[in-house]
């Protein structure tokens, strides 16, 4: 990042400015993908970058920076799901199906799509996580690992049974 | 690459496409990080503390009942105001939310409070009121889980049971826990807490284990902000691998002292360590913090700053 040298320089606020131009939008996105929710989404991430103004000073660095971002937005993103849970197993009695986009709306192509979405939610969190790091943040193993708090070993496992899970919905997709 | 994974990338990105952002993000942001300045000294903060509670007291109805039945004469009298005299003083631990490894975790800090008397009651009604009153935490980086504007109305305990009435529901599982820990600090042990919301029961808590719910690592003293003798006593706790944990003397970026520390015990049980060292005058950043054995990066850093006289 070319802002990247600097950073030791920057106060916390000026540190919250350049991270919150370079990375605010695509970790909302981020959380969107985690929690299927885009105003919970951007409350966590808020509430990210207002804990990682207390935390500059001691990171003082924007990649460090960004790692304890996606870091803190994925583990509060994985506390809402649970909470979540609870109020989603009432409302799954009582309400119809989420809207699955109708024949009009689109083809085929996006009730596929919707399928895969769908797919994923259900995913166990830490399954989901591992994939919306790969395939949206194109992260490494180790970027991973070090987001979710894990080993290595585990990211590939979590990665490679939640393709297994996604494959058949993929592949009628794809 | 495989084609599975082709599609799903495509499809991660096609509905990431779809979220649009506030535009006014980043002035939320600013108004919550617009905290008050990083540097003060202790006796400030213990004035403050004493003028705040002595300003919210008029609200705060308690009914000492901890050994007799509840008598209804003193059920209706007096308000903690016509009566406080802050003649007396209490060291209470509080519990506030921190945040370690992007995890929302207790931290404590030990606050000394006027009060009318010291009774369990108002123990518990001081601590509970403190940890409610906006930005009490002497650490910029700890803060109370719960919105402004909670009032404490009512404490009382029976048997092993603390009912504490408060105005305003928890906000969340953490704000709960702030509560059950900061309760059970001035009665020891785990107690049971029931909690009514404006007089109507709400719910039942207990402790949950500490493991999930405090920060792996604690700086216990000295605390932040605080002004201490050139023998500066430290305690550190905290559940960590090994019992091992680390302690950096800093003064700006020129570390002054580092050293490993041992606790009694590892995690998962919460262990500590304490030592002495002496410091000249100056201001000093203490850092107790563990190193990840997988990555050597530093983990579950508490930091405080503290003034040596």
């Amino acid at each position: 990042m070319a802002l990247a040298p600097r950073a030791e320089t920057w106060a916390a606020d000026e540190a919250v400015t350049h991270l919150f131009t370079a990375h605010y939008r695509p970790l909302v996105r981020l959380a969107t993908l985690l929690l299927h929710e885009s105003g919970a989404a951007e409350e966590i991430v808020q509430d990210a970058y207002v804990a990682l103004h207390g935390r500059w000073r001691r990171l003082r660095d924007a990649d460090k920076a960004l790692a304890y971002l996606r870091a803190t937005v994925v583990n509060r993103s994985r506390s809402a799901l649970r909470h979540r849970k609870v109020v989603d197993r009432h409302l799954a009695m009582s309400s119809p199906e989420p809207d699955a986009p109708s024949a009009e709306a689109g083809a085929l192509a996006l009730l596929q799509h919707a399928a895969v979405v769908a797919a994923l939610r259900g995913l166990p969190n830490r399954q989901r996580e591992a994939l919306v790091l790969r395939y949206y943040l194109d992260l490494s193993e180790a970027d991973i690992a070090e987001t979710m708090g894990c080993s290595r070993g585990a990211v590939k496992s979590h990665c490679s049974r939640g393709m297994a899970a996604l494959r058949e919905t993929l592949e009628r997709a794809s | 690459m495989s084609r599975d994974e082709d599609v799903l990338r495509r499809i991660l990105e096609a509905e990431a496409a779809r979220v649009e952002v506030s535009p006014d993000a980043l002035r939320s942001i600013r108004a919550r990080t617009e905290r008050r300045p990083r540097w003060f000294s202790l006796g400030a903060v213990a004035l403050t503390a004493a003028t705040a509670t002595a300003a919210v007291v008029g609200a705060f109805a308690l009914i000492p009942r901890e050994s007799a039945p509840p008598d209804p004469r003193t059920a209706s009298t007096p308000s903690w105001s016509s009566t406080f005299s802050g003649t007396s003083t209490a060291n209470l631990a509080i519990y506030y939310v921190g945040d370690d490894q992007g995890r929302q975790r207790l931290y404590r800090e030990f606050h000394h409070l006027p009060m009318r008397d010291t009774s369990t009651v108002t123990k518990i009604g001081t601590a509970v009121t403190e940890m409610l009153r906006p930005e009490s935490a002497h650490d910029p980086q700890y803060a109370s889980a719960w919105p402004t504007g909670v009032r404490v109305t009512d404490v009382s305990i029976s048997g092993g049971t603390v009912t504490v009435n408060l105005s305003k529901a928890p906000p969340s599982t953490i704000a709960r826990q702030e509560l059950v820990w900061t309760v059970a600090a001035v009665v020891g042990g785990d107690p049971t807490v029931k909690l009514l919301v404006d007089g109507s029961q709400y719910a039942t808590l207990r402790k949950a284990p500490a493991l999930d719910t405090l920060a792996a690592l604690w700086l216990i003293n000295p605390q932040h902000g605080e002004t201490v003798a050139r023998d500066v006593s430290l305690h550190v706790a905290g559940a960590v691998f090994e019992a091992t944990a680390h302690l950096k003397v800093r003064q700006g970026d020129v570390v002054i002292d580092e050293r490993v520390l041992t606790l009694s015990i590892g995690a998962p049980a919460r262990g500590e360590a304490k030592l002495t060292l002496t410091l000249a005058p100056g201001e000093y950043t203490l850092e107790a913090y563990t190193i990840s054995a997988a990555d050597g990066s530093v983990q579950h850093l508490d930091d405080h700053v503290v003034t040596v006289r």
